[in-house]
């Protein structure tokens, strides 16, 4: 790709690429924003979920340090026993329970005998069950086991009661995990826990209404309905296969949430940016491309002959410097053409003109007779040749001298002016001859010749108290279709022969020569 | 063991302090009454030095300070015998036991033994418990475990929880009187550790049954009673007649270096006409 030619199409493209600049700035340091706070706060998600995966370590050991408080207790004990092998009442034990370990931080409490025998707390069913149906696969000793209810995920702390080395059942505390979680989360309004199973939420610190959607991706890249999400899994218990997972997650409107707020703002100062840098576009368009414009324009006018007019700038600056030179050469240079073309029409009139006479010569005949005829053939028009000649002018010079020869051939001169139309053209082709273009045909031709013959013939030549009566003859001839090449040397034979003819006939008369009919019409006056 | 060491630790500790603030103040010209005369011992003892306190003090002209209630922290017999070996001139201490003792741990320790009461052992039972009488066959049964449940003697069909506090083991008398060797109690048994302890079981079970001495004095809250024992009640009237079966002996002990206010203290306990008020109230019989 060429670069644009032009000082103007140059500074327009360095002002898009300014443009493109700037928005690509803006932009790229929008993206490198996003990024790093994406980045980051994968970093504190991860850090967060790992003090997440160690508070739940740390609410094992205390639900297990719970139950090992129940299980010690000797006073329990001695109550369990007495139930298990005594056969007494539970309600004793049930008080014992309440009255010490009712403080306990949990959420369900149990106590079952070896035999599988309920002593407290026989109200939840499904926590019931799912007790006993763990506690049916004879797993012995103090362990953390989780399970999913209804509405969360319990964390059951089993421990074993021992009395007099006999086992007397099993103490299990439960503390519910994921309420707890998204109930936290709601309260501190930042980040979301989601319990998902099989693809699909289950529950969240999101609204109710959103259970049941798929929540799915990949990496670390979830998507819940049209939102995004930054998410983490905590790994409460990775040997458990049929549990719910937890993740936790942040959104990322909610990541880019001020960056999105100012993404307006980033938006206003681009475009703040484009119009200022238009404008210094335009400024420096109108300051500097302008009048190199409007220079190289008067450059192009001057190369092509003409001068136009320069608003010369009133500023001092280097443009205003170059634009008034540049003003001041022009002027130089129109009056030096101005010059150069009067002295070229003076020379151009003197090669064209007779200059005893004023009018045309021979040479311009030349030059001329190619334009009109071409022009009276788009016309549709025919030249007519009409050749004057002074009767016995040499007389006249013999008589009177040269100069009164000069003054008789000007005022002949005037007299055929007069007589003849703008349109038509008369030239001194030689001493004392004259010729007439014009387009009137052959009868139009004589009409004029014998116009100006009758003109000439009426009005003596008044010199010095002398007046000089002088005659003409002409000859008419007009320029026929088989004429030619040589149209002009054809008709102006014919017109010939037609002026020896006026002449033979005994001068101050007009003759016409046709090509069909060669008449002569003589008048005499 | 654990716990009796703490208490035993806990006892001196006690002790040194409640004496350092006197020896602390002592100056040469200081004489012994100025300081306190200390007894130490099993709570059903330090019931009535607590009650003849005032008297006692009054006749001795001395300050004395008592620690026993309730026995919780090792302050039992033991503790008794011990405190009364460390009397010394300057440091006045005696104790008071809850059991007798035998000729050979008198000679052992070098202590000498000031009997003062015979104190009857109540058989508890749940208040909820229709039995109000039990034979003496049937209380060894119960206790010995050959019948378990209130339906044999005459009760609600209800399993029998028993409950002992089988203290100073090598010592005769006290609940020996009901079976002579722990060996013969009902192994399933509860055991407690105090006679606090006792009340409380007894009183949470319906199907209890228990025993303590007549000077343990119940709350509010408790929901125990004593039975008769072959239709005989725990008076000091049937317990001087030889009819109540079950009994032991209230003392206090001193080292042979006993000083004049001590023996003082201990003689108006044996023979005061306060302590005759006191063993009236807790059906205690006298024994001098």
């Amino acid at each position: 790709m060429s670069p644009p030619k032009t000082y103007r199409n140059r500074l327009i493209l360095y002002i898009i690429l300014l443009e493109v600049f700037l928005i690509g700035v803006l932009f790229f340091f929008y993206a490198q924003s996003r990024d790093a706070i994406l980045e980051s706060a994968n970093r504190n998600i991860g850090l967060f979920v790992s003090q997440v995966d160690a508070k739940i370590k740390l609410e094992e050991h205390e639900l297990q340090q719970s139950a090992r408080l129940i299980s010690d207790n000797v006073q329990l004990r001695e109550y369990m026993f007495l139930v298990v092998n005594v056969g007494v009442e539970v309600e004793p034990l049930h008080d014992l329970f309440q009255r010490k370990f009712g403080w306990l931080p949990y959420n369900s409490a149990a106590i079952f005998s070896n035999t599988g025998r309920i002593l407290i707390g026989g109200n939840d069913k499904q926590f019931l069950s799912e007790i006993r149906q763990h506690q049916g696969a004879d797993k012995p000793g103090e362990q953390i086991y989780y399970f999913a209810s209804e509405k969360s995920i319990e964390m059951a702390a089993f421990v074993p009661v021992y009395y007099q080395d006999q086992l007397l059942g099993n103490v299990v505390l439960t503390r519910t995990l994921d309420a707890s979680l998204i109930e936290a989360a709601r309260n501190v309004g930042y980040g979301e826990f989601f319990v998902v199973m099989n693809g699909k939420l289950v529950r969240s610190s999101l609204e109710e209404s959103l259970a049941g959607r798929t929540f799915s991706g990949t990496g670390s890249q979830f998507k819940l309905g049209r939102d995004n999400y930054l998410v983490r899994e905590i790994a409460y218990s990775p040997s458990q296969q049929d549990l719910p997972k937890i993740w936790f997650g942040i959104s990322n409107a909610e990541l880019t949430g001020r960056l999105e707020q100012n993404r307006s703002q980033i938006l206003l100062l681009a475009l703040g940016g484009s119009v200022a840098i238009l404008f210094i576009g335009v400024a420096m368009i109108r300051n500097f491309s302008r009048p190199v414009s409007r220079l190289v324009g008067v450059m192009r006018h001057v190369g092509e002959g003409r001068f136009p007019e320069i608003l010369v700038s009133q500023s001092n600056d280097e443009i205003g410097y170059l634009t008034s030179n540049f003003q001041d050469m022009v002027t130089r240079l129109k009056e030096k053409q101005d010059e150069v073309d009067r002295v070229h029409a003076q020379l151009e009139e003197q090669a064209t003109t007779d200059g005893l006479t004023g009018l045309y010569n021979r040479r311009y005949l030349y030059d001329l007779y190619p334009k009109l005829l071409s022009e009276a053939d788009r016309q549709g028009k025919t030249i007519t040749v009409i050749l004057a000649d002074l009767d016995l002018f040499k007389e006249v010079n013999d008589n009177y001298g040269h100069v009164i020869g000069d003054k008789v051939l000007a005022h002949v001169s005037d007299v055929m002016r007069n007589c003849c139309r703008v349109s038509d053209f008369i030239f001194r082709i030689g001493g004392e001859e004259f010729l007439v273009l014009t387009t009137g045909g052959i009868k139009g031709g004589e009409v004029l010749a014998e116009k100006i013959r009758a003109r000439i013939d009426q009005s003596p030549v008044a010199l010095e108290g002398l007046r000089l009566h002088v005659t003409s003859s002409f000859g008419v001839a007009q320029r026929e279709p088989d004429d030619g090449e040589a149209a002009l040397s054809a008709v102006l034979t014919r017109a010939d022969k037609a002026l020896y003819a006026a002449k033979d006939a005994g001068r101050n008369r007009v003759s016409a020569l046709d090509v069909s009919t060669l008449r002569t019409n003589k008048k005499r006056r | 063991m654990l716990s009796v060491r703490i208490g035993q630790i806990s006892l001196l500790i006690a002790l040194c302090a409640s004496f350092s603030g006197a020896v602390g103040a002592e100056t040469p010209n200081t004489k012994h009454g100025d300081l306190p005369i200390v007894g130490a011992g099993a709570h059903f003892s330090w019931v009535i030095f607590n009650d003849l306190k005032p008297a006692l003090e009054h006749r001795s002209g001395r300050h004395v300070k008592l620690f026993g209630k309730e026995s919780m922290l090792g302050l039992g017999c033991n503790a008794g015998i011990k405190t009364a070996q460390q009397n010394r001139p300057g440091h006045e201490k005696f104790g008071f036991v809850c059991c007798p003792l035998s000729e050979q741990e008198v000679r052992e320790k070098n202590i000498r033994v000031h009997p003062i009461a015979r104190e009857p052992i109540l058989i508890l039972v749940n208040n909820k418990n229709r039995i109000t009488n039990l034979s003496r066959k049937q209380i060894r049964g119960i206790f010995s475990g050959k019948i378990k449940n209130w339906r044999e003697v005459g009760g609600d069909n209800k399993p029998i929880v028993v409950v002992t506090r089988l203290h100073c083991k090598h010592r005769p008398g006290h609940w020996k009187k009901i079976l002579p060797d722990a060996k013969a109690f009902r192994s399933d048994r509860l055991n407690v550790k105090s006679a606090a302890e006792m009340t409380k079981r007894v009183s949470d079970f319906p199907g209890a049954i228990g025993h303590t001495g007549a000077t343990w004095v119940f709350g509010h809250d408790s929901k125990i009673k004593s039975v008769k024992v072959g239709g005989i009640s725990p008076t000091a009237k049937n317990l001087r007649a030889g009819r109540y079966p079950f009994y032991r002996v209230l003392s206090a002990v001193t080292n042979h270096q006993a000083s004049p206010d001590v023996m003082t203290i201990i003689r108006h306990v044996q023979t005061g006409p306060e302590f005759s008020r006191v063993a009236k109230k807790y059906e205690l019989v006298p024994l001098r």
